[in-house]
């Protein structure tokens, strides 16, 4: 062997010991320094419906940062009935009920304390590990006005049996389902969703009767479902930037779409075109109608019909 | 532990490595040597670092604790009480060791806490039904008009009623999260030698492999930042500026298509890549500019083979090596801002003409043209004759040693 080929291998295998060695020290460094100490508790609370409380408006306005987020309906006795689990080494819970205004508060004060720190993705990376989460159910019949405002987190929102008068999803890098199982007693006045570098997928719109729907998709991805029980006329503004927007409208509903796009598209692959907007072809016999409109900026608004 | 890894730092100085390795001395595998010590050394140090960095809170608990202990416990547990996020104030009087209970019929003017023990509630209690390491009970006819709450335990509703909130929690959390406290200079200076040393790790790691599998595209790099440093910097520098313009501009044209659109993330993840690489090599490649004029200013060879090469561009690294430790190393003194600022402004700069070499060498795959101040070609013996299709025409005379002379 010649003597730079010689030179040449022992660099290379110079080059792999340092690999080797590198990768070891990481790993030794981290299994030393990454693990946290970790101060798990649990938080239950819950507070009986009381006479007076069952007409009164409860104002509910949620706030939270990485974990499993789940919302539904309470038994029928309780007004509501949270549960938490959290690293008390991350994150104060924080939560309240002004029974004057009827309003419980609920969040905590420190989802993003580290936010570079490997504690965060320890929560997630350790599948056997404990893992944050924050269960809220309130009371089914009530009138409600629900504000969740959620980041990094897995949701599960199932709004069946509940009065929804105001309904409002912000979601950042979060993946949520939110369910309307059963009709709405009552009209749902808005309707507001967001989601921002998210997934977020509606099933059984048409249940929760609402007057006005706002999607917003900022570099994410909405999915309305208009299944359901339903009458009446529905008004859906999209908004989507950077993302996707799809809308299933069953085939008996009259749909209208009229949206603008720069630099993205409008799909509808079953309607016609005609006077700057499209049509189903049973728009003008339908008895329930929904109303499309809005606009996809370098992104896309699909509206497809489902059975 | 402290004291070790000082120790520890001052044995690696980086300075004196410098100043030791020579060509003459010192080849590649001492080289190598002191890279795989630096190597070892440097997650002890971080680990160190990050250990003295607990020290401070590890005491302040231990404080507590201490105190607690002194102190009378049913006392510091109302206290935590009260300062718990949900927590609420109870007077010492409403609390009783072991299991109570309130009797059907009988009535708790103000409010009742077990210490560690069950509180059964039949009759009625006006205040709060606290259990500090128990559970609390409402029998059927029991009444709480305040909260009903349990640490350590459960609130359990049999068919009683509670006008408050029936709350439970595994522990209480008193006081705010705890945070790591502010670094001293001496860590700050620790940390920022820990960040320069691992940064020359993985340049040194990256550089070794370029050196082995792409010294070609080096050594073009390497030539343009020689001979074309300045326009180097220049193409540097609108790199840097057009960066963000080039990918919008890039997502734009990619977005009009449907196919384009799907190809959007992965265009974006490739920009982000290529920059990086591009970064990198260039700042290998002026790290081994650097070495090998370094190298001859000391009256070395010319570098010849892969060794040579790996061996300046070990050099050029511990230069910024230097410099970043110095950087960091001073962060505590005065003088140290100033001397922060011109190791960022001369790491920009190699950055930048690596960057722009670089992109005008096309990722070292274009070398760079000829300069007009290059070392004049040999004379040819008849160039001064005009070249003629056919033999016989000479257009001038032949100079003679009279016309040399006139000149």
């Amino acid at each position: 062997m010649s003597q730079p080929s010689r030179h040449a291998t022992a660099a290379a295998a110079a080059l792999f010991a340092l690999f080797a060695l590198f990768a070891l020290s990481l790993a030794s460094s981290l299994a030393v320094t990454g693990l946290p100490a970790q101060q798990w508790r649990t938080l239950e609370a819950r507070r009986s419906l009381t006479p007076a409380s069952r007409t009164d408006t409860l104002h509910v306005r949620l706030a939270y940062g990485v974990g499993k987020l789940t919302f539904g309906a309470a038994s029928d006795a309780l007004l509501y009935d949270l549960s938490m689990r959290y690293d008390a080494d991350e994150r104060r819970v924080k939560y309240h009920f002004d029974s004057a205004s009827h309003t419980l508060t609920v969040g905590d004060d420190s989802g993003f304390t580290n936010p570079f720190s490997l504690r965060h993705g320890h929560d997630h990376s350790d599948e056997n590990g404990p893992h944050p989460t924050l269960a809220l159910a309130v009371a089914p019949g009530v009138p409600l006005d629900l504000s969740l405002d959620f980041s990094a987190a897995d949701a599960v929102l199932d709004m069946s049996r509940l009065a929804l008068s105001h309904l409002s999803v912000e979601a950042a890098a979060s993946d949520s389902h939110v369910t309307f199982g059963t009709p709405n007693p009552g009209r749902l006045r808005s309707l507001d969703l967001q989601a921002t570098a998210a997934g977020f997928d509606v099933g059984q719109l048409g249940n929760a009767h609402a007057d006005t729907v706002r999607a917003r998709a900022t570099m994410g991805h909405i999915e309305l479902d208009m299944g359901g029980e339903w009458t009446g006329s529905t008004a859906v503004e999209l908004r989507a930037v950077m993302g996707v927007i799809t809308v299933r409208v069953p085939r008996d509903v009259g749909v209208r779409v009229e949206a603008s796009s720069t630099i993205g598209k409008i799909e509808a692959p079953e309607l016609t075109a005609r006077d700057g907007a499209y049509y189903s072809d049973n728009w003008a016999n339908a008895s329930r109608k929904v109303t499309i409109g809005g606009r996809a900026v370098m992104a896309r608004i699909e509206v497809l019909r489902s059975e | 532990m402290r004291r070790a890894t000082e120790v520890r730092f001052r044995t690696v100085s980086p300075h004196s490595y410098v100043v030791r390795l020579s060509p003459s001395r010192i080849g590649i595998g001492a080289a190598l040597g002191v890279l795989l010590t630096l190597l070892l050394l440097f997650p002890a140090g971080a680990l160190a670092a990050q250990d003295s960095e607990r020290a401070p809170r590890q005491a302040t608990d231990s404080a507590a604790r201490a105190a607690a202990g002194a102190s009378d416990a049913i006392g510091v547990w109302l206290d935590s009480l009260a300062k718990d996020a949900q927590g609420l104030t109870l007077e010492r009087d409403a609390v009783r060791q072991g299991n109570q209970s309130v009797a059907a019929g009988e009535r708790v003017a103000g409010s009742i806490a077990a210490w560690h023990g069950t509180l059964d509630i039949a009759g009625t209690v006006d205040g709060d039904a606290v259990a500090i390491g128990g559970d609390v009970v409402i029998h059927p006819g029991g009444v709480v008009h305040g909260d009903a709450f349990s640490v350590g335990g459960e609130v359990r509703n049999d068919g009683g009623s509670v006008d408050g909130e029936m709350r439970s929690i595994s522990a209480l959390t008193v006081g705010p999260i705890p945070t790591t406290p502010p670094r001293t200079a001496a860590q700050t200076a620790r940390r920022s030698v820990s960040i320069a040393v691992g940064w020359y790790l993985v340049l040194a790691v990256i550089g070794l492999a370029v050196v082995l599998f792409a010294r070609g595209k080096l050594e073009t790099i390497s030539g343009r930042i020689r001979h074309e440093f300045t326009r180097s910097f220049l193409y540097g520098l609108a790199g840097q500026l057009l960066f963000v313009p080039a990918l919008v501009v890039t997502i734009v044209a990619l977005a009009i298509t449907v196919v384009g659109l799907v190809v959007v993330p992965f265009a974006i993840v490739g920009f982000f890549l290529a920059a990086a690489g591009a970064l990198a090599l260039g700042f290998i490649a002026m790290a081994y500019v650097i070495g090998d004029a370094a190298m001859r200013w000391r009256g070395a060879a010319v570098a010849g083979g892969r060794p040579q090469l790996l061996q300046f561009l070990l050099i050029g690294l511990s230069v910024y090596l230097v410099l970043w430790v110095l950087g960091g190393a001073l962060g505590g003194f005065a003088i140290g801002g100033l001397v922060r600022f011109v190791v960022m402004v001369l790491t920009w700069v190699t950055v930048t003409v690596g960057f722009g070499a670089t992109l005008a060498s096309r990722g070292g795959t274009r070398a760079a043209p000829p300069t007009d101040f290059g070392e004049p070609e040999p004379a040819d013996d008849l160039g001064w004759q005009t070249p003629t299709p056919v033999s016989g025409v000479a257009a001038a005379r032949r100079p003679t040693a009279a016309d040399r002379e006139r000149r």
